[in-house]
C-alpha cells in the first residue's frame, strides 16, 4: 500500500488527507500533461445554463446579485469548463487537456448525497474523439486509484450512444425513454419491459433494452444485443467500438479492475457515448465517474467532441480515513521554543533560525507568575 | 483492506415479513421463523465462492432503503412506493411476487374527479405525502395534502376528501363506503442493492436473484379495484405501469 504522509498538519486529519490525495491526483494529471484549469465557483446562470439539464438547474443554488444578474454556485465543473472552453480557449491547439480541483454546490433530494457542498477533482480532454482518448481516461483513472493506495476498485465501462440508439429505435416520446432510462440505472429490467410493452413497442427493442438493465456479464449483453440488433448497422458499430476498448483494456493488462455493464447509465444527461464509473469495495456510492460529451460544448460554441472523468474528493477521503491508521502519535516533538514575554527577542531569533533551516517552530509562552 | 465483508440483508418489518423469510428460506437462508429480532447469522447458501456469510435482519419497511443506499446493509427488500416516496437511489432488479398492490386515490362513494376539482380546495390524506404531490403536480391540480399514517380514519374523522394510498383490503375499505376515483399505478415489493455494491458484486446478486427466481412461490391473484362507477371499460383498462418509475 502506498504510505500518505502527513505533510501539512491539519487540525483535522480528514483535512490533510483532503490535501494530499489532490496533491497526488494533480501529480498524476499533470504526468499524463493535463494542466490545471480553475472556474469561478460563482457563473451567469444565463450564459451556464444551456450547459445544464433539468435536474441540474433544479439542484443549483441561484440568486441574484446586486445589479440584478441571475448568479449560480457551480453545480457541475464540466459544463462550466466546456464554457470556458468555447468563451475563452476558442482557437488552442487541440487535444487540450485540462485538469481542475474545485468546489461544486448542489442540493440533494437523494440520502446519500445530502452535503451542499462537495469538493471535486478531474480532467477534461478536448478535441479528441475515438478509442485512444475513451481509454487514456482509463489509464488516468487506474493510475490515480492506484497512487492513491486503493486496492479494491472497479471501473464499469457504459455506451450512453447505444442506449440513446436503442432507445430512439423504440419511437417512445422523450419522458418516456427518461423513465426507461431510469429503469435502467435501477436495473429494473422487469419495469423497463413493462413501460415498453404498454407502449407496443418492438420486441426485439424492448428485449435489447432489458438485456440493458440485466445484471448478466458485459460480453454477454453485448452478445444478446448484437444477435438481436443483426441489421442495425449503427448499434453494431458500437459495439464493435466497446469490444475494442475492451480487449485495448484486457491486453493492457487491466481486465482485473475493468469491466463493461451495459447498464451503468447514471450521471449527468450530457454523456454521448462511452461512460464508466468508479466503486471502491466498502464504499456505499460510487467515488468517481467519466465519460464522452460530444454534445456540450456545442452548446456555448463550435461542437468540440470532448471526454472527461471526476473524483469525489469527499468520498475518496472518508474511505481513506477509515481504511488508513493514523500517523500523528510518531511525529517526533522537538519543535518547542520558548519565548519570554519580558525578553522576546531572543526566543524568536531562535524561531527564525529554525523556520530559516525550514524546521519545525512551535513557539511556546514561558508562563509569568507576576501576572 | 481486503477484510471479509459480510454481506447485510434487511428485511422490512411489514405484512409480507413472513411470506419474503418463507422465501429466502426456501433458497437455502437459515432463518428462524417468524424470524424475531436482531442479526441472524447464516451460512451462505449460493455457493459462490463467497465464504463469510450473510447477515440478516428486519427493521421498519421505510428504513430500508436507509441502509441500503447508505451500504449499512447491502441488500434489502422495499416496497416500490417507499422507494419512489423516499426518492432512494438503489438498483431494483427482483421483484416479488407478494406485496404486489395498487395504489389509489379513492374517496367516499359518489365522489369523481370533477367533484372533487370542483372544490375550492382538495385536500388530500396520505402517508406518501412526496409521490402524492408529484402525481398531482404533474397533472396541475393543486391539492393540500395531508401527511397522516392511516389515511382512512383521516378521512372518516373530515381531515380530508380523499387519500391516496395502497389498496390492501378492497373489502374494508368497501366496508368504510370509499371507493376508488383512480389508479395511479402499482407498488410492489423489490429486492433492492446498494448500487456501489452491485457494481463490486455483481456474481454474487446474480446468483441471488437465480436462486429467488428458483423458488418463486406462485402470486397470489391480483386486487379487484372497487370503482365506483363499474365501467367495464375503464376496469379493463387496468392499473398503470409501476410506481417506481
Amino acid at each position: 500500500m502506498v504510505e500518505l504522509q502527513n505533510r501539512t498538519l491539519a487540525l483535522d486529519r480528514s483535512m490533510s488527507l483532503r490535501r494530499e490525495v489532490a496533491a497526488r491526483a494533480m501529480q498524476v494529471f499533470a504526468g499524463w500533461g493535463y494542466r490545471e484549469i480553475q472556474v469561478p465557483i460563482l457563473d451567469y446562470f444565463d450564459s451556464l445554463k444551456q450547459g445544464l439539464d433539468a435536474r441540474q438547474i433544479a439542484r443549483s443554488l441561484r440568486f441574484v446579485d446586486r445589479t440584478g444578474n441571475l448568479m449560480v454556485l457551480q453545480p457541475d465543473l464540466t459544463p462550466a469548463i466546456a464554457k470556458v472552453y468555447a468563451y475563452q480557449l476558442q482557437g488552442t491547439p487541440l487535444p487540450l487537456r485540462l485538469s481542475y480541483a474545485g468546489q461544486v454546490v448542489r442540493t440533494e433530494r437523494s440520502l446519500t448525497d445530502e452535503q451542499l457542498e462537495s469538493n471535486q477533482i478531474g480532467i477534461e480532454m478536448l478535441g479528441a474523439r475515438g478509442l485512444v482518448a475513451d481509454v487514456e481516461m482509463l489509464l488516468v483513472a487506474l493510475e490515480f486509484l492506484d497512487r492513491i493506495g486503493v486496492q479494491s476498485h472497479q471501473l464499469n465501462v457504459a455506451d450512453h450512444r447505444t442506449a440513446r440508439l436503442l432507445l430512439a429505435a423504440t419511437g417512445a416520446p422523450a419522458r418516456i425513454r427518461h423513465e426507461v432510462g431510469q429503469a435502467i440505472v435501477a436495473r429494473d429490467a422487469d419495469a423497463v419491459r413493462e413501460i415498453l410493452n404498454r407502449l407496443g413497442a418492438r420486441e426485439v427493442y424492448v428485449e435489447a433494452l432489458a438485456t440493458l438493465a440485466e445484471l448478466r456479464h458485459g460480453m454477454d449483453q453485448l452478445e444478446v444485443i448484437r444477435n438481436l440488433m443483426s441489421t442495425q448497422v449503427n448499434i453494431l458499430e458500437r459495439l464493435d467500438y466497446l469490444k475494442a476498448v475492451e480487449r485495448t483494456i484486457s491486453d493492457l493488462g487491466y481486465a482485473d479492475h475493468v469491466r463493461l455493464d451495459l447498464g451503468e447509465l447514471g450521471g449527468a444527461s450530457y454523456y454521448t457515448g462511452l461512460a464508466f464509473n468508479v466503486v471502491i469495495e466498502g464504499v456505499g456510492r460510487e467515488v468517481g465517474r467519466g465519460g464522452r460529451y460530444d454534445e456540450l460544448v456545442g452548446q456555448f460554441g463550435a461542437e468540440t467532441p470532448a471526454v472527461g472523468l471526476s473524483f469525489s474528493l469527499d468520498t475518496i477521503v472518508e474511505h481513506l480515513h477509515g481504511t488508513q491508521p493514523g500517523r500523528f502519535d510518531s511525529q517526533p516533538d522537538d519543535s518547542a521554543i520558548y519565548v519570554d514575554p519580558s525578553d522576546p527577542i531572543n526566543g524568536f531569533h531562535i524561531a527564525l533560525a529554525r523556520r530559516r533551516k525550514d524546521e519545525l517552530a512551535r513557539v511556546v509562552q514561558r508562563p509569568q507568575s507576576d501576572l | 483492506m481486503n477484510k471479509p465483508h459480510r454481506l447485510k440483508i434487511a428485511l422490512p418489518n411489514c405484512a409480507e415479513l413472513d411470506a419474503i423469510s418463507a422465501h429466502f428460506r426456501s433458497c437455502g437462508f437459515d432463518l428462524p421463523s417468524p424470524i424475531g429480532k436482531g442479526l441472524h447469522r447464516v451460512v451462505n447458501p449460493l455457493g459462490d465462492g463467497n465464504d463469510d456469510g450473510f447477515e440478516v435482519f428486519s427493521i421498519a419497511p421505510a428504513d430500508v432503503g436507509t441502509y441500503v443506499e447508505h451500504g449499512i446493509a447491502h441488500i434489502g427488500v422495499m416496497s416500490t412506493d417507499l422507494i419512489r416516496e423516499n426518492s432512494v437511489q438503489v438498483w431494483r432488479p427482483f421483484p416479488f411476487g407478494v406485496g404486489r398492490y395498487p395504489l389509489v386515490l379513492a374517496a367516499p362513494q359518489g365522489e369523481t374527479i370533477s367533484s372533487l376539482s370542483a372544490r375550492p380546495l382538495i385536500r388530500i390524506a396520505t402517508p406518501l405525502p412526496n409521490v402524492t404531490r408529484e402525481i398531482f403536480a404533474s397533472r396541475g391540480m393543486a391539492v393540500n395534502v395531508v401527511p397522516v399514517a392511516d389515511s382512512v380514519t383521516a378521512c372518516l374523522l373530515g381531515l380530508a376528501d380523499a387519500y391516496v394510498d395502497r389498496l390492501t383490503q378492497p373489502e374494508v375499505m368497501v366496508r368504510h363506503g370509499f371507493r376508488v376515483v383512480e389508479a395511479l399505478g402499482n407498488a410492489s415489493l423489490k429486492l433492492i442493492v446498494n448500487r456501489a455494491y452491485g457494481s463490486r458484486r455483481r456474481k454474487t446478486i446474480r446468483q441471488l436473484i437465480e436462486a429467488l427466481e428458483a423458488t418463486r412461490p406462485p402470486a397470489p391473484a391480483p386486487i379487484m379495484i372497487p370503482f365506483d362507477d363499474e365501467d367495464i371499460e375503464y376496469l379493463a383498462r387496468g392499473p398503470e405501469f409501476d410506481i417506481a418509475n
